[in-house]
């Protein structure tokens, strides 16, 4: 894991890289709200909260969540699109967040994102071609006089024609946008890409060509994917891991057959049974989440779904579950596959923690 | 051939360079040509037609397509009030940077219109002053005879008289002596004083109260005084004599003063008997008398009487109301020339002065003198009757003179009022100087003079062409707009106000949107600090009142004399800077809401250099919503310029501006007289911001994607 090669710019020894791509470590992410006179922080959004999570090469690492439980924050946050709060996140060994910034500007080639707007993630007064091929001069990727050619190629590769060079992106269509933004992240010669829910703005025939795109690309150039999304479907067709946020946590991973057919963490259970069935007939167990997800700002003690999860304990309200590997290869936190020793220990501190409230709240009435 | 497990669990197949599970990183750019390659093979080998080749009906390559900047054009043309607003413009444009260049008048030509007009050319009348003429240059005549040299000769003419004695009050005594008409002679005595006789002495005083009757000092007391002055003041006679002795009285209200007659004369040179007293008695006002063949001059004065013995007497000087024309301009006529051909035409006829000898000839009613060398052509020639130009430097000729001369005769013998000649008059041109031909002679035309007998002068009166600056002309085929109260072409300096109004406007514009966009696009894309301390220099400049600031730029510049198109740029560059402000603002709002677009997030996240991405990404933008901003600005700035000219702190005269135009034009009178000029330059400006106004709604519009039409 400690590879100390900081020759950023080579593709010659991939052999010798890591098996891992992109390792994530206790990434946190916190944005002031409201800030004093002097512009000291008053209070934060906790919109990542310790995230690790490592992805191997050439795979694909769906990450899922409901809406503002931490996966675009995450995403763009390992890009360092934004500053982290702590943690770290190591590109083929290179820790993002110490490079300077001219070194980060020479690494972004290597790692890509695709956006999930593909409406307002192309400036509207630039040609196609130049869109894609900016970037591609900037950070000599070919030769010059092959520059024409490769953005033919990478456009071709996308499904898109030759005559769309000269074109503009208010001229396209949603998928064909999408298929723009991924020749532009594509044609910078990736390593890795963030797709922050690429196809949630597609409808669902043009979902299916993205996704397929992307899929094809990857077996054809080896790519490495962290995959966002609500949609859980698609998750499943491209993911070969998949991680469950809820509220800046990351709850669960696991390879995804295994997560879909065995999901552990309540809440993964309650997200899944939301899977539509493509059969009218068929008898959906839902089980409904009661309440709404709690502000980030505020978050809940102890376990943050305790105050929706239908299995809540006592413990669940003081202590923060453990995120652990419950059976090889498969991770969770929650309270639920604790360990006797770990069940003792949380118990007496949980104990500990409502006595002390309680004393709190009896001093509040006594006051 | 690597077998692999995908997410499925279905074993699938490896590309090439996959290994296991791990794809190895390759070049896409090598892996696309050698896709390439492999297609090119296939097709060669009979492979089937790619699938792409194939243009299906509702292909985008079928349609036509445009870029943002062809769909904006395409709006902007279907609006017809921004395709009047351009072709305004663009007749503007031509008609203030091309026209001029046609057009054949400049802007500060100043146009002349001529006129006849009479003028008062010159003036005759008859000389009744004297002029005395020093014969004796060290001799002096005092000043109480010279002041009434020409009252005396007056006196003399009315009394017939031909010699008068003239006392001075130093005692001299003068004689002045007429030797022909309007020629006298002033001759000066040597005389002695020969004998005084003191008038009256005060020698006592008498008060009627208590009849106290007080000596002077030094006077003898004689008996019976006192009974005597009460006789004489009962009596009223107030005259008395005891002995010989004769005595007078004046009174003074209740003092009485007693005067005693002096007693004779008193002889300076020798005693004369009661013949010569008796003379002076007779001349006891003033008077000349000769006893013994001798010339006595008395004169009395309160002090008593003085008698001179004339001693001799010498010509010194010559009084005369002629007047000296030389027929030749550069024949200079000195004093000396004057007095001895005065001298001559009493006596000998001849005389000689500055080495020539002249002779004075009298013929009818004139007085000529010819130099004895030439006896045909007279020098000069010398009459009462002064005639003169009214304008004082130059001089008239001696023909015209003669002949005015000749009609005033004529005009005194048959008593008309006006008489009439004609004579070549010299021509002045447009700048009030005498135009000469080529050879360099004076152009001269005939003209009538008339004269009029005024008073006792006369004048004479000449139709001649004046120059007039051509001003206020109402509009004609040669000033299709007319001329301005400077007289210049109203239409040629609407021509360069135009141009001057239409680069301030561009200039101040540019000006305010480079600086604008600069200090805007800083404050938007760098935020934070840099952001706060631009934008708080926005603020102050919003806060500056911007027509004082003028207003003291504008007095500023009147004291540093500046030129005026220093002041021009000066007034640019304060316009400019003042109005950056507004545009800093609308380019910080607009980069603070794109700079969160995703596209700018992209923009970052394929590395691009901050520069590319404010000026690739950013500004292009911006640039409507600018271009709008800025095209509505220029009318604005039309207006501002032109406000300014009009209160005298922009353009500056006689530099053109639309503004200085209507100022030219800006008192009520004018602006009711003058409507031919106001009201073109008035409809320009309008005109021209109107067009800019409605060119910039046009644009807006066009660049407003959610507008259908």
């Amino acid at each position: 894991m400690a590879n100390e090669n900081t020759n950023i710019n080579t593709n010659a020894d991939t052999e010798t890289l890591s098996e891992d791509v992109l390792v994530v470590r206790d990434l946190k992410k916190y944005f002031p709200t409201a800030k004093n006179f002097f512009g000291k922080p008053l209070g934060f959004v906790k919109a990542v909260d310790g995230v690790s999570f490592t992805i191997k090469r050439g795979t694909t690492m769906g990450l899922v969540g409901e809406s503002g439980c931490g996966k675009s924050t995450t995403g763009r946050t390992l890009l360092r699109l934004q500053e982290k709060t702590s943690g770290e996140v190591l590109f083929n060994g290179i820790d993002i967040f110490e490079l300077k910034k001219e070194e980060l500007r020479k690494l972004r080639p290597k790692i890509q994102i695709v956006f999930q707007d593909p409406f307002s993630s192309l400036s509207p007064r630039i040609p196609v071609g130049e869109i894609i091929g900016e970037a591609v001069r900037e950070h000599g990727i070919v030769p010059p006089e092959e520059y024409d050619d490769y953005i033919t190629r990478i456009m071709k590769a996308c499904g898109l024609q030759e005559y769309h060079k000269d074109r503009y992106p208010h001229e396209f269509s949603g998928g064909q946008r999408q298929r723009i933004c991924i020749a532009r992240a594509l044609a910078l010669n990736p390593e890795f890409i963030v797709c922050d829910e690429p196809v949630s703005a597609l409808d669902v025939s043009i979902q299916a060509q993205i996704i397929n795109l992307l899929k094809e690309l990857q077996e054809q150039f080896g790519l490495t994917y962290l995959f966002i999304s609500h949609d859980l479907s698609v998750v499943e067709h491209i993911s070969d891991t998949v991680g469950v946020m809820y509220l800046g946590n990351m709850v669960e991973y696991a390879e995804t057959g295994e997560l879909y057919a065995n999901p552990l963490h309540p809440y993964t259970k309650a997200l899944f049974s939301a899977i539509p069935i493509p059969d009218p007939d068929a008898q959906m167990n839902r089980i409904i989440l009661e309440g709404s997800i709690p502000s980030p700002a505020n978050p809940p003690s102890g376990c943050k779904f305790h105050t929706r999860c239908s299995e809540c304990m006592e413990m669940c309200k003081y202590c923060q579950p453990e995120y652990r590997e419950i059976t090889p290869g498969h991770f969770t936190a929650c309270h639920l596959f604790n360990t006797p020793e770990m069940n003792a220990k949380f118990e007496a501190e949980s104990k500990a923690a409502a006595d002390k409230e309680k004393a709190d709240e009896k001093d509040k009435v006594g006051r | 051939m690597n077998i692999y497990k995908d997410s499925d669990g279905m074993d699938r197949i490896a590309p090439e360079g996959r290994k296991g599970n791990i794809a190895i990183h390759k070049s896409i750019n090598e892996e696309l040509k050698e896709r390439e390659r492999k297609a090119r093979e296939a097709k060669q080998a009979g492979g089937p037609e790619e699938a792409d080749s194939e243009i299906s009906l509702d292909s985008t390559e079928r349609v036509k397509v445009l870029s943002p900047g062809q769909l904006v054009f395409k709006r902007f043309i279907t609006n017809k009030l921004a395709i009047v607003g351009s072709l305004i413009l663009i007749f503007m444009f031509v008609f203030a940077f091309i026209a001029p260049i046609f057009y054949p008048y400049s802007q500060t030509q100043i146009f002349y219109k001529y006129d006849n007009s009479l003028i008062d050319y010159a003036q005759a009348k008859e000389r009744t002053e004297y002029t005395l003429l020093m014969l004796d240059k060290d001799a002096e005549v005092h000043y109480s005879v010279k002041n009434k040299l020409t009252a005396n000769i007056n006196q003399m003419k009315s009394a017939s008289e031909t010699e008068m004695t003239l006392i001075s009050s130093d005692g001299n005594t003068y004689n002045l002596v007429k030797n022909a008409d309007n020629i006298y002679s002033l001759y000066a005595t040597a005389a002695e004083k020969y004998a005084t006789k003191s008038g009256s002495v005060k020698y006592a005083n008498y008060s009627t109260i208590g009849a106290v009757l007080t000596y002077e000092a030094g006077a003898e007391e004689i008996d019976g005084l006192a009974d005597k002055i009460k006789e004489a003041i009962s009596s009223k006679t107030l005259h008395f004599t005891i002995g010989s002795d004769e005595f007078t009285l004046v009174q003074d209200k209740k003092n009485y003063t007693v005067y005693r007659a002096s007693e004779g004369f008193d002889y300076l040179v020798k005693e004369e008997g009661d013949a010569f007293e008796e003379l002076v008695s007779e001349n006891a006002e003033g008077g000349r008398f000769t006893y013994k063949n001798e010339e006595y001059t008395v004169t009395a004065d309160s002090d008593g009487i003085t008698v001179y013995h004339v001693t001799g007497q010498e010509r010194i000087a010559l009084l005369t109301t002629y007047v000296f024309d030389a027929y030749d301009p550069s024949f200079k006529i000195s004093e000396e020339f004057e007095v001895a051909a005065l001298m001559a035409s009493i006596e000998s006829g001849e005389f000689s002065a500055d080495g020539n000898t002249y002779r004075v000839v009298s013929e009818d009613d004139e007085t000529l003198i010819y130099n004895t060398s030439d006896e045909t052509n007279p020098v000069a020639a010398f009459s009462t009757m002064v005639i003169r130009r009214y304008s004082g430097e130059d001089t008239l000729e001696l023909a015209f003179k003669e002949k005015a001369r000749e009609v005033i005769d004529e005009m005194a013998e048959t008593g008309a009022k006006t008489g009439k000649f004609t004579w070549p008059i010299a021509q002045v041109d447009a700048d009030g100087a005498y135009t000469y031909d080529e050879n360099g002679e004076l152009i001269k035309e005939d003209r009538e003079v008339t004269i009029n007998s005024k008073n006792d002068s006369y004048v004479m009166t000449v139709e001649q062409v004046v120059y007039l600056i051509d001003t206020f002309a109402r509009p004609t085929s040669q000033h299709l707009a007319g001329t301005d109260g400077d007289g210049m072409d109203v239409l040629a300096r609407m021509m360069y106000g135009g141009r001057v109004s239409l680069m301030v406007a561009f200039v101040v514009v540019i000006l305010e949107n480079v600086l604008g966009i600069i200090m805007g696009g800083i404050a938007g894309f760098f935020g934070g600090w840099v952001d706060n301390i631009i934008m708080r220099a926005v603020d102050i400049f919003y806060c500056i009142p911007s027509m004082p600031i003028l207003i003291i730029m504008g007095a500023m510049f009147d004291a540093m004399k500046l030129k005026p198109y220093t002041r021009l740029v000066w007034m640019m560059v304060v316009l400019g800077v003042l109005g950056w402000a507004g545009v800093a603002r609308l380019v910080r709002g607009q980069i603070l809401s794109l700079r969160e677009q995703e596209f700018m997030v992209a923009a970052e996240a394929i590395g691009l250099k901050n520069s590319k991405r404010i000026f690739r990404h950013l500004i292009p933008n911006v640039m409507p919503q600018l271009i709008v901003t800025a095209t509505s600005g220029l009318g604005g700035v039309i207006i501002t310029e032109s406000t300014l000219s009009y209160l005298g702190l922009g353009v500056k005269h006689p530099l053109a501006s639309w503004g200085t135009m209507i100022n030219s034009v800006s008192t009520a009178e004018a602006m009711k007289s003058y409507t031919y000029i106001w009201i073109p330059v008035g409809l320009l400006i309008c005109l021209t911001v109107v067009a800019f106004n409605f060119v910039g709604d046009g644009l807006r519009d066009a660049f407003d994607p959610k507008m259908k039409r």
